[in-house]
């Protein structure tokens, strides 16, 4: 769309360009089945999906056998969890409370079948309460899921003492790493998570195409039943030009971290700094630095209408989004700054809450416009009633 | 673009009226328990005719859309005349709003009305029809 600059990059992003070109082929003349290894065109396709899982195992430095190839994160992360928790009859599914709705709402739906819930609380900055993991892991646990970076806060997990709680006590542990993956290096040996979750459209790659990192040796059940597709976990026949396209995406992004950390850090950082010191009663959300995403910004403006600061960027021509709005409870409330909040005196407090991601494709003259836009935005948004009666407040 | 007529857009990107009277003939305030939502509504009445009418907000965009155009609306009316104002006259006036949006318009009628009942009690005036607004108080 014309005159529109995308801040949205945690949402989706763009398809790059070696994605596109390793996607054609197999959307037009390369059409065989994977599975149809007896004639050249099934067998080409074929050779094509191992090619793909190779890059895949490559870039987050795993074994090809253990990339299992599924439709996006959500599904990577449903796998995970009841793939994991129906081997562990009546143990626990442990969620950290800032996971993506894939991650709590597949957690939930494993209550069902005797899997109880445990959600493990975050500090101010988002980082998991390794104490109450600890804690909840005393109790017996099928999996324990934390998520690598946050798609709100952007707040990047300090994975090791996560890692050693789950694993002192035998219990699975999985990661979404749909945020991270192509944004931050990932090496799943260091890591040594069970099962780690990746999605293409996060990293320039299409949409509808994921993996699921299984380490070798780690026992889940299936999840898509059917033909004896990604060794009988997830029938199926491949998408095979998705699949190309994501392991062209996440080749080219891995190897763009160290440039693209540099430059994203730089104007991620200009626009916290604009917040910090130029607007009052205005929070960062999550952690910074090194263990905040490159390109996330999150903030939240007391006393400010959420879908008022979403009305208003957009129509300044920046397509953001909203982290929540007003305050807990309400429509459109996030559960990721609620979790935040949750020791804050600002806790219950109204706020507007923007989310602002930049990408590959951003420049310094979009962040320049942003800058530039925002005094206009802020003194709309601050010009209402509740806001008002706030600063009188301060007064008296 | 963004699910808002032009007229919307306009509305809240440069509202008309926003502001307060001092020494209202009428004020209300209103609260949406839906959204969170909150609008105060301010009447000049000279004669039964409203000369004057601002508004406050705590809303998204439609909410600022929705008081801004009813402002306009009722400025030049008689009181009896802003009391037959609907959200759907409002709606129509702003060219139509997202279905998920039309509460706002409700606030912005409520609001208008709770400042007339203001305005009425205030005035001795009876305006038929007209009923005491809930306490925002209570939402």
């Amino acid at each position: 769309m014309n005159g529109q600059i995308y801040f949205d990059n945690a949402s989706t992003t763009r398809l790059c360009a070696e994605a596109l070109d390793a996607m054609m082929p197999h959307l037009t003349e390369c059409y065989g089945n994977p599975s149809s290894k007896k004639y050249s065109l099934g067998a080409d396709a074929r050779s094509a999906l191992e090619k793909a899982r190779e890059t895949v195992a490559a870039a987050l430095n795993a074994e090809p056998d253990e990339i299992y190839f599924t439709s996006g994160g959500t599904e990577s992360n449903n796998w995970a969890i009841s793939g994991a928790a129906q081997k562990t009859p009546g143990g626990a599914v442990v969620v950290a409370a800032t996971e993506h709705h894939a991650v709590l709402k597949a957690a939930a739906a494993q209550k069902k079948f005797g899997h109880e819930t445990v959600i493990v609380p975050v500090d101010g900055l988002g980082f998991t309460d390794t104490d109450a993991l600890r804690a909840a892991l005393e109790k017996k646990a099928a999996v324990v899921s934390v998520m690598l970076a946050n798609n709100e806060t952007g707040t990047v997990t300090r994975f090791g003492p996560i890692e050693q709680a789950a694993h002192e006590r035998g219990v699975l542990l999985h990661t979404d790493a749909v945020q991270a993956a192509g944004h931050i290096p990932i090496d799943v040996k260091k890591l040594n998570a069970d099962m780690l979750s990746i999605s293409a459209h996060k990293f320039y790659g299409p949409k509808g195409v994921g993996a699921l990192y299984i380490k070798r040796g780690t026992d889940i059940g299936p999840f898509v039943f059917g033909g004896s597709q990604e060794r009988g976990g997830r029938a199926g026949t491949e998408n095979v030009a998705g699949i190309a396209g994501m392991a062209e995406a996440l080749r080219t992004a891995a190897a763009k971290i160290p440039e693209e950390t540099e430059r994203l850090c730089a104007l991620r950082d200009r626009i916290i700094g604009y917040i910090k010191q130029n607007i009052p009663h205005a929070y960062i959300n999550g952690a910074e630095g090194a263990f905040r995403l490159p390109g996330n910004v999150n903030f939240s403006m007391l006393y400010v209408e959420g879908d008022y600061m979403l009305d208003l960027f957009t129509q300044s021509g920046f397509c953001v989004s909203s982290g929540s709005a007003c305050t807990s409870g309400l429509p459109g409330s996030s559960h990721v700054i609620d979790a935040l909040y949750a020791h804050s005196p600002h806790r219950g407090t109204v706020k507007g809450t923007a989310r602002i991601t930049l990408g590959r494709y951003n420049t310094e003259r979009e962040a320049d416009a942003l800058l530039s836009a925002l005094p206009e935005i802020v003194k709309k948004l601050r010009d209402n009633l509740l806001y008002e009666e706030f600063i009188k407040s301060q007064g008296k | 673009m963004s699910g808002y007529t032009e007229k919307v857009v306009k509305n809240f990107t440069n509202p008309q009226n926003m502001g307060e009277i001092t020494n209202p003939s009428g004020v209300g305030t209103v609260g949406s328990k839906q959204c969170g939502d909150i609008m105060r509504m301010f009447l000049t009445v000279e004669g039964d005719v409203i000369t004057d009418a601002k508004f406050k907000t705590f809303g998204c965009g439609a909410a600022v859309a929705s008081s801004s155009m009813a402002t306009q609306m009722v400025i030049g009316k008689t009181v009896f005349e802003a009391m037959e104002l609907t959200n759907m006259q409002v709606v129509e006036a702003l060219e139509g709003l997202p279905p998920e949006k039309i509460h706002c318009s409700c606030l912005a009628e409520e609001a208008l009305r709770a400042a007339l009942w203001d305005y009425s009690q205030k005035s001795g005036v009876t305006i038929p029809g007209l009923s005491a607004p809930d306490d925002p108080a209570d939402m």
